[in-house]
């Protein structure tokens, strides 16, 4: 039987009287990227900082390769590295002092220490700096060092706390590319509350809201939860709205300008289809025709209002 | 256990980064120097004047006519300075967000305090380095040194030490502000020499508080004795305040 590598099972989590997740349940079985959304406060970080044994749950089970986190914390971390929102970094040593120390503490064979920082300070492009105290080193650069001690130890599970917050346009393409990199041997769960990040780079979404989860699926899913209720037409040659309004199907016409409209529907089918038909007939012209799907923002709207 | 060498080794690396390791040090140095110096002088003055100079030993490291000896000042001045050695030891982690590289580790919360305490105990290893120096001249020096007595009181400060640096360790992982830390410690060390004078006049309540206070437990070791209670003593309150 194959194990998930992430398996959560009615997880709570109470800061004193108020519960920041509530019964949240999940299965992560293979790799990719996972995305964590949610709004600030929703409970993503306290999901994490429980997958990765740094906050014990209230109630529930979290299981790392079929390990459970409460009942065997050290064998489960074993498989995990983490990156939290704030990189935990010492900022007296210097890169590879830093690094050999974290592989230290993932109890890394001493013979090995010294290829494995290596090749993450390469990997990371960070091979440069690797003299250079970590407190000397610019936001986005440190930021490169977290994900690399995250990663030192090769392990299954990868965990990245908005691991692109606070960093300028270019370190953040440059960051998701080191992390598409990442995940094509292991999975790798990011949380963050950046809609174009997860579409940027997640396979699949996990949204938490108020501490429950709403939503959870492939992004293509995502995109499509709200069903489609316009179509986008343009009409080289096109006539009037009321003409087309009066197209089987059809509900509503709204000009968007030039040749463009935007079409309510009662039926998607029915409306496409006779729309294709009578612009055949009638040598509208067509230049397109497509579905109008709800932007993301629009999706992460709808779904944080759902309890 | 290599685990925990290793979290010292880099602790202790780190706390040489900061100068304030360094500069308590160095003011442990001169204090100790100055105040071993004296004694010294005096003690060859005496020698000088009267031909011998008496019970040397004890009047460099214990008492005697010159008033308090080198144990028993270092005694009482050390808590002055593990606070602020001890103040960052957690609570830097705490602020800095780096406790969780250390939380996301495997390795239990005992090893990491282990290590944090192990490293504390390599510094009193240096401290009592310095402290030996002036043993080793006394030593070379003095005739018929008693190094039994002078030992025993050795190991009574450094025991002290390391009691210390436990209390300030723990109050450290209490708060993420140094500071607060520092001056908890503080207040700790003054609760726990000052409950030695409480509700003496009940019997029950007298032989509590003078096994709680820690004022003056060093002195049987630096007295020469090596009392089975003094030596439970210590090492009982490095586990309460690791616990």
């Amino acid at each position: 039987m194959n194990k998930s590598i992430v398996k959560v099972e009615h997880l709570s989590h109470r800061y004193s009287v108020q519960w920041a997740v509530s019964d949240i349940s999940f299965e992560i079985p293979c790799k990719g990227i996972y995305g964590l959304l949610g709004s600030n406060g929703a409970g993503k970080s306290t999901v994490m900082n429980i997958l990765c044994g740094v906050l014990k749950q209230t109630q529930g089970n979290a299981f790392i390769n079929g390990i459970n986190t409460k009942e065997n914390t050290i064998e489960a971390k074993k498989f995990i590295g983490f990156l939290p929102q704030k990189p935990p970094l010492y900022n007296d040593l210097t890169v590879e002092e830093y690094l050999s120390y974290t592989a230290e503490l993932r109890h890394m064979p001493d013979n090995e220490i010294a290829a494995a920082v290596g090749e993450v300070l390469e990997l990371c492009a960070i091979s440069h700096f690797r003299k250079r105290l970590v407190k000397n080193l610019s936001g986005g650069y440190q930021q490169r060092v977290g994900i690399a001690q995250a990663i030192i130890h090769k392990p299954q599970l990868v965990v990245f706390d908005e691991p692109t917050n606070g960093l300028d346009p270019n370190q953040i393409i440059e960051i998701r590319e080191l992390i598409r990199g990442i995940a094509k041997e292991r999975t790798v769960i990011l949380s963050t509350h950046i809609l174009s990040e997860v579409q940027a780079i997640c396979d699949h979404i996990l949204m938490i809201e108020q501490g429950k989860l709403v939503f959870s699926g492939t992004v293509e899913e995502f995109d499509n939860y709200i069903v489609p209720n316009t179509i986008y037409v343009s009409l080289a040659d096109a006539p009037s709205v009321d003409v087309l309004s009066q197209v089987e199907g059809i509900t509503q016409v709204e000009e968007l300008g030039g040749p463009n409209f935007r079409i309510h529907f009662t039926d998607v089918d029915l409306a496409m289809d006779r729309l294709v038909e009578q612009s055949a007939v009638n040598h509208w012209k067509m230049v397109e025709i497509r579905l109008e799907k709800s932007s993301l923002d629009t999706i992460f709207a709808e779904l944080s209002k759902k309890k | 256990m290599k685990v925990i060498y290793k979290i010292a080794k880099r602790e202790l690396q780190m706390l040489f980064y900061s100068p304030i390791a360094w500069l308590l040090l160095l003011c442990f140095a001169i204090q100790t120097g100055i105040i071993f110096s004296e004694l010294f002088g005096s003690l060859v003055r005496d020698a000088n004047e009267y031909g011998h100079a008496w019970r040397a030993s004890k009047t460099l490291f214990a008492f005697g006519d010159q008033g308090e000896g080198l144990w028993i000042q270092v005694q009482s001045f050390l808590y002055f300075y593990i606070p602020l050695l001890t103040m960052g030891m957690v609570s830097k982690d705490l602020s800095s967000g780096s406790i969780k590289l250390l939380y996301s580790s495997p390795i239990s919360s005992l090893q990491i305090i282990l290590g944090k305490y192990l490293c504390m105990v390599f510094y009193a290893l240096i401290l009592m380095a310095i402290l030996s120096i002036y043993l080793i001249i006394a030593w070379c020096t003095v005739e018929n040194f008693e190094e039994a007595w002078i030992l025993t009181g050795f190991l009574g400060v450094f025991l002290q030490t390391c009691t210390y640096m436990v209390i300030g360790i723990f109050m450290s992982s209490l708060t993420s502000y140094q500071i607060i830390a520092a001056v908890g410690t503080f207040l700790i060390f003054m609760l726990m020499s000052m409950v030695g004078g409480m509700g003496q006049q009940y019997d029950l309540v007298r032989d509590i508080t003078y096994w709680l206070c820690i004022n003056g437990r060093s002195s049987t070791f630096i007295q020469g004795m090596l009392c089975s209670e003094d030596l439970i003593y210590f090492p009982v309150v490095i586990a309460m305040f690791w616990h």
